[in-house]
């Protein structure tokens, strides 16, 4: 039920994406929430006293170095500026951290010589607690805080699905195929490509790490590619071009361990072998904001106003040893029992390719470079930077936080 | 198969630092599972089907066509591409790869799809002979082009070689046929 849940709620997120929501007021997310202190100078200088709005009361710690203040959040929340109002006894270097259990914190700023007073923070985190950890006081006495406020950007809570993403338009077509026909131009059917602009037969992952990108991020330098799609013999590219990087598919406790996507994998998803609607089990096809109109192997005939969409879902488990092999799938396997086989026994994010073309009705002048609906399949070379891709399995597919292109909520 | 993906990925790494483009360099080892890179095992992949597939047209002939000059060629080029077929398995056999082919229910360049294969089953006489030398000259083309990459790009001696003599033949071949 849980997955199925989750599934849902990415795909509602796929939407959400595309209509793009304005970015909400700020909020004020700490105020009166439980707060905790390593220590305090006396009764009258409690850790409440710094989420309490008010800048007559305030916390003090005991006249020591490394001594924190840490709020509850109640829940993973995303945040984006932290307000602190320093009494005369100010911390001249401090941290603000994060942690999703109390326990482990992530510093997501760093101040070495502060001044004091009032200190508005930029910063981007998430997590249920958030403390400020003073290393170095600049006074005698310990460190001193009227207020302590966290803001949020989103006026929400975090939604709690394993996801980043990167929308690459598609930029060329070739009849290349630089996995499965390396160094072979012409080889191939034609393929329509999206994300780096220089991918031909002859590429590497060299040439895709300098290439330009179509991505959002462009930092996503990785090339991902389909057979053409052609109505009546023209052409029709997609206009909805999202990679999705999800952590579902195998249970919270395998998601926790999921390891980045590694440098120059290849890989070949949907069934390239398809000589029918039932041989394709990974490739779908769906119409548009119109779910009535069913889901499929082969395409669909959609309703006015709607456009035919392809999901494509990448398998998620890698041998942890191989970048390819030779029949471009087997160093990677889909997962069974929500957790990867021991025979593929590294999680890794999985890659949903959503595609959306401008066609809808009719499906009797609808083909594929490679045949039916049902020969849907897509290849993915990954070329995202090994620190991008550690800090998006880190801060979003870890922990279940969704993010946008940009790897943060 | 896993050794040679390995070297092909160090020989990449190694090409990245270089300014300018430049061909994949030959892999450093030679054993026998690292003398096929990338390219021969594509080449080798793709051409097999392909032929599997074109004796197949072929073998229509001499039931469907009424032409003497078609019958006589399309004998002639199943007795090149017979040999040439076994040319290729051994390759294959050689190289460990495996027998399954990967593009089967895919439209190929230079190939029929399975019910373009059927209904030319069907055909007779000039309608016949019309599409069968349609598909000669894809086939050659296009079997001509990717041994063209496999030459230039393969590594194997034995696929070079192999890919060299096809190459030069259904190039002639199909300039022969106009």
């Amino acid at each position: 039920m849980r997955k199925a849940l989750l599934t849902v709620l990415a795909v509602l997120g796929a939407y959400l994406v595309t209509s793009g929501p304005a970015q909400a007021a700020e909020t004020l997310l700490s105020q009166n929430r439980p707060a905790l202190a390593s220590s305090t100078e006396n009764a009258g200088t409690p850790a409440a006293a710094a989420v309490d709005g008010n800048n007559g009361t305030r916390w003090a710690s005991s006249f020591a170095d490394n001594q924190w203040l840490r709020i509850d959040l109640g829940s993973t929340q995303s945040f984006n500026r932290v307000l602190l109002r320093w009494e005369a006894a100010y911390a001249r270097g401090f941290q603000i951290q994060t942690s999703n259990d109390g326990n482990g914190w992530t510093t997501v700023h760093t101040t070495t010589n502060g001044t004091g007073g009032e200190q508005n923070l930029t910063v981007s985190g998430s997590g249920r607690y958030v403390r400020v950890f003073v290393t170095e006081r600049a006074t005698q006495y310990g460190a001193s805080l009227w207020e302590f406020q966290v803001y949020g950007g989103t006026g929400g809570p975090i939604v709690r699905v394993a996801e980043f993403l990167a929308d690459c338009a598609y930029t060329h077509r070739l009849p290349d195929d630089p996995i499965v026909f390396p160094n072979m131009p012409g080889a191939s059917h034609m393929h329509s490509f999206f994300g780096a602009t220089v991918t031909n037969a002859n590429t590497t992952v060299d040439d895709l790490a300098n290439s330009p990108t179509s991505c959002n991020p462009s930092v996503d330098r990785s090339s991902y590619w389909v057979p053409t799609f052609y109505s009546n013999n023209q052409p029709v590219e997609p206009t909805g071009t999202t990679f999705y990087y999800l952590g579902e598919g195998v249970r919270d406790d395998v998601i926790a361990r999921i390891q980045p996507l590694p440098y120059g994998l290849r890989i070949v998803a949907g069934n390239a072998k398809a000589t029918g609607p039932n041989d394709n089990t990974i490739s779908r096809w769906s119409c548009l904001h119109a779910g009535d109109a069913g889901a499929g192997h082969d395409f669909i005939t959609c309703p006015a106003g709607s456009m035919l969409e392809s999901y494509l879902d990448f398998p998620q488990c890698w041998n942890g040893r191989d970048l390819d092999s030779p029949d471009h799938k087997s160093h990677m396997a889909y997962p069974v029992n929500g957790d990867c086989p021991s025979t593929h026994p590294v999680p890794v994010p999985k890659l949903r390719q959503v595609l959306r073309y401008p066609v809808n009705g009719s499906t009797a002048g609808f083909r594929l470079a490679s045949g039916g609906g049902f020969t849907m399949h897509g290849d993915f070379f990954n070329a995202w930077p090994v620190d991008e891709m550690a800090r998006r399995v880190n801060d979003c597919i870890r922990p279940i936080i969704k993010c946008g292109a940009d790897g943060h909520p | 198969m896993r050794k040679y993906l390995v070297l092909a990925l160090v020989a990449g790494l190694l090409g990245g630092c270089g300014a300018q483009p430049q061909p994949q360099p030959p892999a450093p080892a030679a054993s026998v599972a690292s003398a096929f890179n990338g390219t021969d095992a594509a080449w080798l992949g793709l051409m097999i089907p392909m032929d599997e597939q074109f004796l197949r047209i072929l073998s229509f002939a001499p039931a469907n066509s009424t032409d003497p000059a078609v019958r006589r060629l399309a004998a002639e080029l199943t007795a090149g591409h017979q040999t040439e077929l076994n040319q290729l398995i051994a390759l294959r056999d050689r190289a460990k790869l495996p027998t399954v082919n990967a593009h089967a229910g895919h439209d190929m360049p230079g190939m029929m799809t399975d019910e373009e294969v059927a209904a030319l089953q069907k055909l007779r006489g000039p309608a016949f002979d019309k599409v069968l030398r349609a598909e000669v000259k894809d086939h050659l083309a296009q079997s001509a082009l990717v041994s063209r990459s496999a030459i230039a790009a393969g590594q194997e001696p034995g696929v070079k070689k192999l890919a060299t003599a096809i190459e030069k033949d259904h190039t002639a071949r199909a300039a022969a046929l106009g």
